[in-house]
């Protein structure tokens, strides 16, 4: 056997293990992928991804006084929930999740342009509703429900 | 050692053209249904984020369909 004939021969045992897939195959595991985004869906049902307020959230004094247009942060319900509060100008009292809906970046208040804004990408949101004015993302901030009492500001619950 | 498929694809699009056809509109159709899953996925994802436990439900009831629409398809494809 010649030097070519050989290399024909080598190429040709290589093309036939490929085709040891066959379409069935193809089918098969296209499948198999299906069942994986059915297995990733149910893990997104079953809460594997921690959100904001998950778990009990009693009434948790936050701060004690706040002037119009100035800004607080606190943690709430849990330790690793980060929030903001502010008093807007007309005297009421608003604070959303401060973890940014698009990367988790912190979100700030800027008192100048009067909104919530992310630094990381730009995203606004609007401080009386928390939803999102501009940029990447792609929810409103969760919501703070706040009482003002005679001892002080306390976070009372968690609106998603 | 070299391993040689028992089934040679060519062949059977080749001589059973019918089964070649079948199988690759099975092959198209569930590709379909995986870009839908993917879809379904992320909506889940974010609907789950926002709180909207009840939309999160119903992509999982899709995917549930989905995916066993594929596997049907799959299990009554045509072997040679
Ligand atoms: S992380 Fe906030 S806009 Fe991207």
């Amino acid at each position: 056997m010649n030097e070519e004939t050989h290399a024909r021969r080598k190429l040709l045992d290589r093309i036939r293990e490929d085709r040891l897939v066959t379409r069935r195959d193809y089918l098969r595991m296209l499948v198999t992928v299906s069942g994986g985004l059915l297995a990733g869906t149910a893990a997104v049902a079953s809460g594997i991804f921690r959100r904001h307020g998950d778990g009990p959230a009693p009434a948790k004094k936050v701060a004690d006084a706040v002037a119009p247009g100035e800004s607080f942060t606190f943690s709430y319900p849990g330790e690793d929930d980060p929030a903001i509060g502010v008093r807007l100008a007309d005297g009421s009292l608003v604070a959303y999740s401060s973890v940014c809906t698009h990367l988790a970046c912190a979100v700030l208040w800027i008192k100048d342009s009067g909104n919530l804004e992310c630094p990381c990408h730009d995203g606004v949101f609007d401080v009386g509703s928390g939803e999102v004015l501009a940029g990447p993302p792609p929810r409103p901030l969760p919501r703070i429900r706040l009482d003002e009492r005679s001892d002080g500001i306390y976070a009372t619950g968690v609106t998603l | 050692m070299t391993h040689r498929s028992p089934i040679d694809p060519r062949e059977v699009s080749r001589d059973h053209p019918d089964i070649a056809a079948s199988l690759n509109a099975r092959i198209g159709i569930v590709a379909v249904i995986i870009v839908c899953q993917l879809w379904a996925l992320t909506a889940a994802l974010d609907a789950w984020l926002g709180g909207d436990v009840g939309a999160v439900w119903w992509l999982l009831v899709f995917q549930a369909a989905a995916f066993v629409s594929a596997l049907l398809l799959w299990i009554a494809s045509p072997r040679s």
